[in-house]
This record gives C-alpha cells, sequence and structure tokens, in this order.
C-alpha cells in the first residue's frame, strides 16, 4: 500500500491525487452550479505536466480548466518558455483567458514559498470571485511562516486569516502513559467541520465510525482538540494540576493560534470560524 | 483523575463515560452504530462520521463548498490531510512477492514436521 499523505508518502503521488481529485470536484461544482471552475497550480512547468496527465480529463470535464499562479505574467522570458516548451512536442494552451473568465478559482499543491505568489494571485486575477485552496495543509504551511527562507507571519495576519475552512479533516493519533493495566491508552479523533456545521472534535470508534465528542463555533486548537478527546475518553488531567501542566507544557497553542499573538494581529477571523 | 477507574478495554472500547454535553451524549450511542447509520446524518449537522472513499469525501467537500458559495464566501480551504492509503502497481508486486514466500515457507515447514 502506498500513502498519499502530504508528508508520509511519496510527494509525486500526494501532488498527482490533490489535481486528481480537484478535477473531480470542479465537474461536480461545474454540474451542481453552473459555474466555470480554474484550477491553478503553482507554475508553468507543473502546469505543463499536469496537462499531460489528465489532459483525457480536462477535455472530458465542462467548465473546467487548468492554469497557473503566473499564468498572467508571461513577459519573462524564461517563464515563457517554461510553460510553452515541451520536450514531447505537446504544447498546453494558453490558459490566461480561461483564468480571466473563470468563476471559481481552485489552488492546488502551492507550497509555502508560494503562498505570496497566491496572494497577489487573488489581488490581481480571482479579485472579489471565490478562490478555495484545496487540500493545501494550510496549517503545515502556517508553521513555517517567519523562518529564515519563507515568508513572514504577517502572510497569516494579512491574507491566510482570510481563509475559511469549509470542509476539514484532520486525524490526529494519540496515546496516554497511565500507571495501570494496559499502561498505555490509544485514541484516535479527528478534528472536523463541514460548511455551515460547528466545528467538532471527533473520537474515533471501533468500527472506524467518527462520532462527535464536542462542538463549538470557533475552531479548536491542536491542544484542546486533544482536551476534548481526553475528556470523552475519560483521561483528562485535573485543571490546574501539576500533573497537566507537566504534559501540555506552558505553551499549548502554536502562534497563529493563540489568541494574543495570532488574535491581535489578523485582520480577519474567518479562518477560525 | 482517578487512574483505578479507568477499564482495561477502554484502549478498544472508546467508552465515552462523562456525557457532559448533547454532542456527547449523542455520540454515547453512536459507538455501535454501523455505516447505515451514517445516512440519517445531515452535512454540517452530523453526530458521525465514515466516509469509505475519496468520492465520497469529494462528495461531501463539493456540497459544502457549494453551501459557502451560496453564502457568499469568497475564500475558502478544503483540507482533507491524510488520505488513506491507496494500492499501487509496485506495493501490488511486493504484496504478491510476500505471499509467495509464505506460501513456500509454509510448504516447507509442513513437508519438514511430517517427516
Amino acid at each position: 500500500m502506498s500513502n498519499v499523505s502530504g508528508y508520509a508518502g511519496s510527494s509525486d503521488l500526494f501532488i498527482d491525487s490533490s489535481i486528481q481529485l480537484s478535477i473531480s470536484m470542479a465537474r461536480k461544482l461545474h454540474a451542481a452550479t453552473g459555474k466555470k471552475v480554474h484550477i491553478v497550480l503553482p507554475d508553468g512547468p507543473e502546469y505543463n505536466r499536469a496537462y499531460k496527465l489528465f489532459k483525457a480529463a480536462l477535455e472530458s470535464s465542462d467548465g473546467v480548466s487548468l492554469g497557473h499562479l503566473r499564468e498572467g505574467k508571461k513577459n519573462t522570458f524564461m517563464a515563457s518558455l517554461a510553460v510553452s516548451f515541451s520536450f514531447t512536442g505537446e504544447t498546453p494552451p494558453d490558459s490566461f483567458d480561461a483564468g480571466q473568465n473563470a468563476d471559481v478559482y481552485v489552488a492546488v499543491n502551492a507550497s509555502t514559498v508560494e503562498l505570496p505568489e497566491l496572494e497577489t494571485y487573488s489581488l490581481e486575477v480571482v479579485k472579489d470571485k471565490p478562490l478555495v485552496t484545496w487540500n493545501m495543509e494550510l496549517d503545515n504551511l502556517r508553521a513555517d511562516l517567519g523562518l529564515l527562507g519563507f515568508p513572514p507571519k504577517a502572510l497569516q495576519y494579512r491574507f491566510l486569516s482570510q481563509i475559511k475552512p469549509v470542509f476539514y479533516i484532520r486525524q490526529r493519533d494519540y496515546s496516554k502513559t497511565v500507571s495501570v493495566s494496559p499502561f498505555i491508552i490509544n485514541y484516535s479523533g479527528a478534528l472536523f467541520r463541514e460548511y455551515p456545521g460547528p466545528w467538532q472534535a471527533m473520537l474515533r470508534q471501533d468500527n472506524g465510525t467518527y462520532a462527535c465528542v464536542a462542538e463549538r463555533p470557533e475552531r479548536y486548537a491542536l491542544g484542546a482538540f486533544k482536551l476534548e478527546l481526553a475528556k470523552a475518553m475519560g483521561l483528562d488531567d485535573e485543571e490546574g494540576s501539576t500533573i497537566q501542566f507537566l504534559r501540555t507544557g506552558r505553551r499549548t497553542a502554536t502562534w497563529w493560534e493563540d489568541e494574543e499573538e495570532g488574535g491581535a494581529n489578523e485582520t480577519s477571523r474567518a479562518w477560525r470560524e | 483523575m482517578q487512574l483505578h477507574s479507568i477499564p482495561k478495554t477502554t484502549y478498544r472500547s472508546a467508552p465515552l463515560r462523562r456525557a457532559k454535553n448533547a454532542s456527547l451524549r449523542r455520540s454515547l450511542n453512536a459507538s455501535a452504530q454501523s455505516k447505515n447509520d451514517q445516512e440519517i446524518n445531515q452535512p454540517g449537522k452530523r453526530s458521525t462520521y465514515r466516509p469509505d472513499s475519496y468520492t465520497e469525501i469529494v462528495d461531501d467537500a463539493t456540497r459544502a463548498i457549494a453551501a459557502a458559495l451560496n453564502a457568499q464566501e469568497t475564500r475558502m480551504e478544503v483540507v482533507r490531510v491524510e488520505l488513506p492509503e491507496l494500492p499501487t502497481l509496485d506495493s501490488l508486486v511486493r504484496s504478491f512477492a510476500h505471499s509467495l514466500v509464505r506460501s513456500f515457507a509454509l510448504r516447507s515447514f509442513s513437508r519438514s514436521s511430517r517427516a
């Protein structure tokens, strides 16, 4: 078996799966709403490769087009060459017009360093139209912001904070040591949100079903989500106890989840709602 | 926390003993639910969730996006971290090789035990 998870499996498999699933979603969205959907890849070479791989699927999908974040910037020689030249002699179509005429944009496979380009694209091309980031794992990308060689944290405050999760599943596995048999207790769950529903902490059952154990209108920080699962299992430590401090540490949220640091600087709370 | 109160089967049965709120009370009954029960879960109002395929996840995600579009949302995120595993040709060849080796080993073992 192969794992197509972004970090546990092959990256080629992950990016190809994301494109394939985004085409499937775009096709269904067009059928349901009649809107033209434009799937946006990070750059020309990726567009070139994806076009060749998914040419048949794209040609059979009405209202779905493929493009890239630099499609409006063909003034540089290298950018133009990267998109139009192919060793197989096959030239993908110019995606600029499809990008201009689309109703909904779906960004796929952008990495942290490409987020500023996504922001520029959203300002210059998408404007007030809808933009969906498809399985880009923004939480993982946020973790890189502010590090050497990566965009600053301001990108979260300015741009990423505006992006509302409308369908979100984040699975986590936890274990806790106890002083009685079985000594180690394993439990799993998923942080779940399906618009317009609330954020839900779901505990995995024996039969693979995820059952809601807590819900609220605002997103759970990962630490709070873990605590909800522990409470449901009867494994939570006494509030304010030493053992609780020793297990969780002083800080229980990431900088972007933290209300004092992230909350005070962000321009929108949409990403939490 | 009362550690001695944790049953030995906690890690297998997920007891959900403390029903503090409505969601939790709903989930107390959910542990024994089958896949059929999920059909009563409406999108956005689920007490349980159990996707079986990518198609089902994509359908649910598409429905959520359409609902957000109707609500005039303009910046949206869809995340399904850690997608389920998919078989590949390489993995199928590997599993076939493993099964061959295992059957050969079993046959050798049964012959030697008979002798």
